[in-house]
């Protein structure tokens, strides 16, 4: 068996492990701890997959800045390790039924498509000149195909920015 | 692309990740559980669309770059709800979302 192979389904199951844990864990704390960690597998998998800046910005935003706000959160607002209170209100039983039923038919739908490549990829515009590293094509992509998202993504992160400090700044009076 | 892994194995992997994210965030009691479960549901979509893009669309990029964009989303999305998360916190001492029910009728 190749490495890489190996590799994947080792990330792929414990990542899964560690998902359960995030939504199962009665300690908060404890369950930010399992997301940064199910997000670190994620990188990992992004690598093998040859996106490699995407794997760099998975770290650097989720579980770099992501993961510390919610810590922040945690801390901020509920008291460690205070596991005295059931953490799932009542709907877990059918919550869990619902999303087993909901996952056996995307499994079933997803195995049962064909999944065809696309034809040509020559025909894309803008696509990056061939013999570029994955960081160099990705930047030429950004500035070339998708500058006025990128634009708006700079717009969208300063609303949120001004937005969150408005929230959740105290009040004046 | 690796070898000896399908396009199917990424998909039941997003698939999985998606559903536990779905559980977390309808059972969840704490608001702060219920955005970790919509952060398991939004790299969930990113799996796919990375793998979409190097098993189904190799030289070009589009399923990275809209994996990018939408990290920069859900990044916009965890800061504006953890910052409601603090200010319900200062209003109602709580943030268990049962706490939450001015707007029920």
């Amino acid at each position: 068996m190749h490495l890489s192979t190996a590799v994947f389904y080792f990330c792929a199951a414990l990542s899964v492990l560690c998902a359960v844990r995030v939504v199962t864990a009665r300690n908060v704390f404890h369950a930010a701890l399992y997301l940064a960690m199910t997000l670190t597998l994620l990188a990992v998998i992004y690598l093998l997959l040859g996106a490699e800046f995407v794997a760099v910005v998975q770290v650097l935003v989720y579980v770099g800045a992501v993961i510390v706000l919610i810590i922040f959160a945690v801390m901020l607002t509920a008291q460690i390790g205070d596991s005295s209170v059931a953490q799932t209100n009542r709907l877990a039983l059918p919550a869990a039924l619902a999303t087993a039923a909901l996952f056996l038919v995307l499994q079933k739908a997803l195995l049962s498509a064909p999944w065809v490549p696309a034809a040509s990829t020559t025909d894309v515009s803008g696509a990056p000149a061939p013999g570029l590293s994955n960081l160099q094509s990705v930047g030429m992509t950004l500035l070339n195909v998708y500058v006025y998202p990128f634009e708006l993504t700079a717009l969208i992160l300063f609303t949120a920015l001004v937005g969150a400090v408005l929230i959740a700044r105290k009040d004046q009076e | 692309m690796i070898p000896g892994v399908p396009l199917q194995d990424f998909l039941l992997l997003s698939a999985a990740l998606f559903c536990v994210g779905l559980y977390g965030v309808v059972t969840r009691r704490n608001a702060v559980g219920v955005l970790m479960g919509l952060e398991l549901m939004f790299n969930a979509a990113n799996i796919n669309l990375v793998a979409f893009n190097t098993y189904l669309h190799a030289g070009a990029l589009s399923g990275q770059m809209f994996t990018l964009f939408t990290i920069t989303i859900a990044a916009a999305e965890a800061t504006v709800g953890l910052a409601l998360v603090v200010s319900i916190f200062r209003a109602r001492r709580s943030v268990r979302l049962e706490h939450v029910d001015l707007l029920k009728g």
